[in-house]
């Protein structure tokens, strides 16, 4: 299944480096993603997943919530 | 003020009275101002970055507070790698400094340069590169908190060498630099929790053959007395699992064991059984559940843990309290209710005296000197006959990774009051030396033992220099089978006896141990092992005491790689 993770992080340079950490260590492929600076310290992360399922990506979002660099995280489910 | 100085006064800053590391290059700003502060902050010289970070370890773990260890960039930094990934896995609260190139060199393949951040992203709680001095009073409080709030682990800041020379106003503010973090606190859903909590309470009172197994969450929230009043309580025994080994007094009624592949047979036996689990503190690892699928089929499970996402990670629970360890669990001892469980207690304390009977007992009485021997003497001279009323409390036991570890975790008796460090997530060899020397630093009261393995020990056996320079008095117990023997149990059990480089043609210790000026002695019976661990005790500083064990006495009970709690073996 598809899915798009949204979040808004630290506008720090490696937090791309960080966020797709979170799939390559589950050894899920990875899309594409989207990153825009919103303010000085804040950014947006869209993020899209190919080949998930529902439990893995809540233990994704589960380890992003615990990222001291992420403010806020969630994901939404694709259609195919 | 400088960046370097800067630095130091944020670690003062932070109540850190010792630090560990190794000059080098990029470092030598920070190493410069450090010359000026030595009465306020003592410094460690080790003989190896990794020994460094692991002595940190060690220092945390038996302190409570974040450990610290600086080294220089590229290979100094690089050799941080393993113990940072160590402390991650054992949620140990480190800051590690690395110094880094000039801001302006970076990524250009400077001489000495690699990046860290880059490297230590998937293995540390949180990493920060200071490229600016001026970041320096913002980035380390917020180091610190992050290591040591929460479930604690290991923060690595990388900072460049022109952030250590530049000056600016220096001031510290601790409130200032938390406000800048972009998390925001999260509001979690309390009244789910209270009715989990009062869910846990009812299967708690309603079950018939409960059973509590606590983690290392339990030591850390400091939830030692309340587990024990729990117990009590509702007349539930707890097993403990590999680093919540402390987590209760052994000779605790309640106490059945410990779990895992090498634990007792009670505790895995009684998992098996339950009808319902409280996992307290703990992450339902590989090696406590066997396999996962024949794991506690018969169980209702409740887990706490202060880190979500450990929830349905490894096992499929039933109810999830997320929270701190010592809170939960007094709120779940608030409703507990007693009920007489003496069958289900019975059941435990027969399976104790069968593996007494067929593994213990023989263990013990055997006529060949073994690590379970060894490791009883030391229980016996440290937890029972030293401090018979203080029970242990003034004792940190160091172990190294394999066999040693193992005898050690299943033969000593610990307490609540005993300090227990050991390697358990990463099993890092090579870990008691240098974290048995943190653990001195930091509490310099405290009977320091180390039990290591021959292969352990030569892993960062360069730590001798450590305590020779800074005289350290730690007790270093060699269990020396002259082989890799944890390996060579399983080429025994498994492999066809075949025994592909696990033996190891060892140095002679004594002659080691003359050169770093260590007092030495060796044992090969059990009957000379009484006298050794007596003069191992009256010792003055630092003490050596070699004892060759029997290579073919494998740890049992054992449950096999990928099976599951029920196909234990005993011989």
């Amino acid at each position: 299944m598809k899915y798009r993770l949204e979040a808004t992080v630290s506008a720090r340079v490696d937090i791309l480096n960080r966020i797709t950490t979170l799939f390559i260590q589950k050894g899920l492929p990875v899309e594409s993603v989207n990153y825009k600076v919103i303010d000085d310290r804040l950014a947006k992360v869209e993020l899209i997943c190919s080949d998930a399922d529902d439990i893995r990506m809540d233990r994704i979002i589960n380890q992003a919530d615990n990222m001291v660099d992420i403010a806020q995280v969630q994901y939404i489910k694709l259609d195919k | 003020m400088t960046g370097a100085e800067a630095l130091i006064n944020t670690i003062i800053e932070e109540n850190v009275d010792t630090i560990f590391g190794y000059p080098g290059g990029s470092i030598i700003p920070f190493y410069d101002k450090l010359y000026d502060y030595t009465d306020k902050l003592r410094h460690v010289l080790v003989r190896h970055e990794q020994g460094a970070v692991h002595a940190a370890e060690g220092y945390a773990r038996a302190t409570g507070q974040v450990g610290v260890c600086v080294a220089t960039s590229g290979p100094g930094a690089t050799n941080f790698v393993t113990g940072i990934a160590d402390a991650m896995m054992d949620s140990t609260p480190i800051v590690c400094i690395t110094a880094q190139v000039d801001v302006g060199k970076l990524g250009t393949n400077f001489f000495q340069e690699a990046d860290m951040v880059g490297i230590t992203t998937p293995i540390t709680k949180w990493n920060y590169q200071i490229s600016r001095a001026e970041d320096i009073p913002i980035v380390m409080p917020q180091a610190f908190h992050i290591a040591r709030s929460g479930r604690p682990g290991p923060v690595l800041i990388s900072i460049t060498k022109n952030a250590q020379v530049e000056k600016f106003r220096y001031r510290y503010d601790l409130k200032a630099a938390l406000d800048r973090m972009v998390q925001v606190p999260r509001r979690d859903n309390l009244e789910k929790r209270d009715l989990n909590v009062q869910k846990a309470i009812e299967l708690l009172n309603n079950a018939e053959k409960p059973l509590i197994i606590a983690g290392q969450g339990v030591l850390i929230s400091g939830a030692e007395a309340v587990l024990a009043e729990c117990a009590n309580k509702g007349c539930i025994p707890v097993a403990c699992t590999l680093l919540g080994r402390s987590a209760m007094n052994f000779h605790d009624h309640y106490y059945i064991g410990m779990v895992g592949m090498h634990g007792n047979m009670s505790a895995n036996a009684m998992t098996q059984q339950a009808d319902v689990i409280l996992a307290v503190g703990m992450r339902f690892s590989d090696r406590v559940t066997g396999n996962p699928a024949g794991y506690a089929q018969n169980a209702q499970i409740i887990h706490i843990d202060i880190d979500k996402t450990e929830f349905n990670k490894n096992i499929q629970v039933d109810l999830t309290i997320h929270g701190d360890a010592r809170q939960m669990l007094e709120a779940i001892c608030d409703g507990l209710v007693f009920k007489d469980r003496e069958s289900w207690r019975r059941f435990g304390y027969e399976q104790y005296d069968k593996e007494k009977e067929n593994v213990i007992g023989p263990m013990l009485a055997s006529k060949k000197l073994n690590m379970a021997q060894v490791v009883d003497a030391i229980n016996s001279h440290y937890i029972e006959k030293v401090s018979p009323k203080s029970y242990g409390s003034n004792v940190v036991l160091v172990t190294d990774v394999g066999q040693n570890q193992m005898f050690a975790a299943r033969y000593l008796k610990l307490t609540m009051k005993t300090g227990w460090i050991t390697s358990g997530g990463l099993g890092t060899m090579g870990f008691a030396l240098p974290a048995a020397i943190g653990a001195k630093c930091g509490r310099p009261d405290a009977q320091v033992v180390a039990i290591v393995g021959d292969g352990g020990l030569q892993m960062n056996i360069q730590e001798l220099g450590t305590i020779l320079q800074n005289n350290i008095d730690v007790k270093i117990v060699l269990l020396n089978n002259s082989f890799l023997g944890m390996v060579r149990q399983w080429q025994d059990l498994f492999f066809d006896k075949r025994f592909s480089h696990t033996m190891l043609v060892n140095p002679d210790f004594s002659k080691i141990c003359e050169a770093y000026e260590i007092e030495y002695m060796k044992i090969s019976k059990p009957e000379e092992l009484e006298d050794a661990i007596d003069r191992m005790a009256a010792s003055k500083g630092a003490f050596f005491l070699e004892a060759v064990v029997d290579p073919t006495a494998n740890v049992y009970p054992m449950i096999p790689g990928g099976k599951t709690l029920n196909d234990l073996i005993i011989r």
